[in-house]
């Protein structure tokens, strides 16, 4: 997790290139937030070259907007802001199923968790836990937009919770209600996993 | 907008809620009620195993792949940062620098002349004039003294010109 003191670097960096036109400090940032940014964009997008273009513009965004940046905010929630208003944007266009935050708190949202059932007999008995991985990220794909980013900031990104309610512009009791939601569906996943571990290991 | 954090003074001989104990995992393992919690756990095995299940569940997360963007995309990226900074006014960009120079050499040109003063001082304190040289500056405030004179003249002579064409 990026430590407080990182992430006040990095807003100063940003400060740097946009009040002195300091190139290299826009490059430091470019080598903290571009992998990062990218890996959430296709997390969330589902695809690589839509992410790509996604990470483009997010960038050219952040270039363009730089007046509009707090200086006593955190770069991090700023540009992860843009990247999350972005993919919400891409998504209304879309005109498919609004995975909104909107969406995730509907009943139709609720009664898609719902299909996800871990009930119903699991095709993955012997799986390795590189599958389990892949397994977690397939379910995660499977989830509205909302309850997808939070588990992804918070576990992958290693953003705190304070931080992705910034991002989302959401309460903090939504996001923490977002990532019970996500964990709801994959804990299981990772228990039935692990049993299965267990009883092969016996077995053996 | 104001976050206001759900767990706080909470009860923690309860079993907290599921969402109080996802918040309670950005919270430092230094904060009391934190302490109080795990240390609830290690009585509760319940309560540790709901804990535990919540840790692996994020760290699973954690391990999820990562992948690179097409490298172009960065240089992309740079030549829209190079081209934002184009437009910099190059006055502001270099005024900082210029006024800290010039402040820097004001104070070395004031202490060079004070150097040099005191030096003048200095010399011309002790040191003790010869006769061959005080008559060389008496020659010198002389002919100094003439060309005043001469000046003066010229200037009356000009004077009284003016004075008999206007009358």
């Amino acid at each position: 997790m990026k430590t407080s003191s990182e992430k006040q670097e990095h807003g100063l960096w940003f400060v740097q290139y946009r009040d002195n036109g300091d190139i290299q400090a826009f490059e430091r940032l470019m080598n903290a937030y571009h992998k990062p940014l990218f890996n959430y964009l296709q997390r969330i997008l589902h695809n690589k070259e839509t992410a790509e273009d996604a990470l483009q513009e997010v960038w050219i965004k952040i270039i363009r907007q730089k007046e509009q940046y707090k200086d006593q905010g955190k770069f991090s929630s700023w540009a992860y802001r843009i990247a999350h208003n972005y993919c919400l944007d891409y998504f209304r266009k879309q005109s498919s199923r609004v995975d909104s935050k909107e969406d995730a708190e509907d009943e139709e949202g609720n009664a898609f968790l719902d299909r996800i059932s871990t009930d119903s007999p699991s095709p993955y008995d012997q799986i390795e836990e590189k599958e389990l991985i892949q397994l977690v990220e397939g379910i995660l794909m499977e989830l509205p937009m909302a309850i997808r980013e939070v588990y992804l900031l918070r576990t992958y990104h290693q953003i705190p919770f304070k931080e992705i309610a910034e991002i989302q512009d959401s309460p903090l009791g939504t996001v923490l209600s977002r990532m019970n939601q996500a964990i709801k569906k994959i804990q299981p996943v990772i228990n039935k996993y692990l049993q299965q571990n267990k009883s092969s290991k016996k077995m053996a | 907008m104001n976050i206001k954090p759900l767990f706080k003074d909470k009860n923690l001989e309860t079993h907290p809620s599921a969402e109080q104990m996802i918040e309670m995992m950005d919270l430092p393992d230094e904060d009391k009620g934190k302490r109080a919690f795990l240390n609830q756990c290690s009585i509760d095995e319940e309560q540790k195993k709901d804990w535990e299940d919540l840790n692996a569940c994020l760290d699973l997360g954690k391990q999820m792949p990562t992948h690179e963007p097409d490298p172009s995309i960065r240089a992309r990226v740079l030549e829209n940062a190079y081209a934002e900074i184009e437009n910099f006014p190059a006055r502001e960009k270099k005024t900082t620098s210029i006024s800290i120079g010039f402040i820097g050499w004001r104070w070395a040109w004031a202490a060079l002349f004070l150097i040099m003063s005191w030096g003048t001082y200095d010399h011309f304190k002790e040191h003790e004039f010869t006769t061959q040289e005080i008559q060389q500056l008496e020659n010198e405030i002389s002919s100094i003294y003439e060309e005043m004179e001469w000046l003066r003249e010229d200037l009356v002579y000009d004077m009284n010109e003016e004075n008999e064409e206007t009358a």
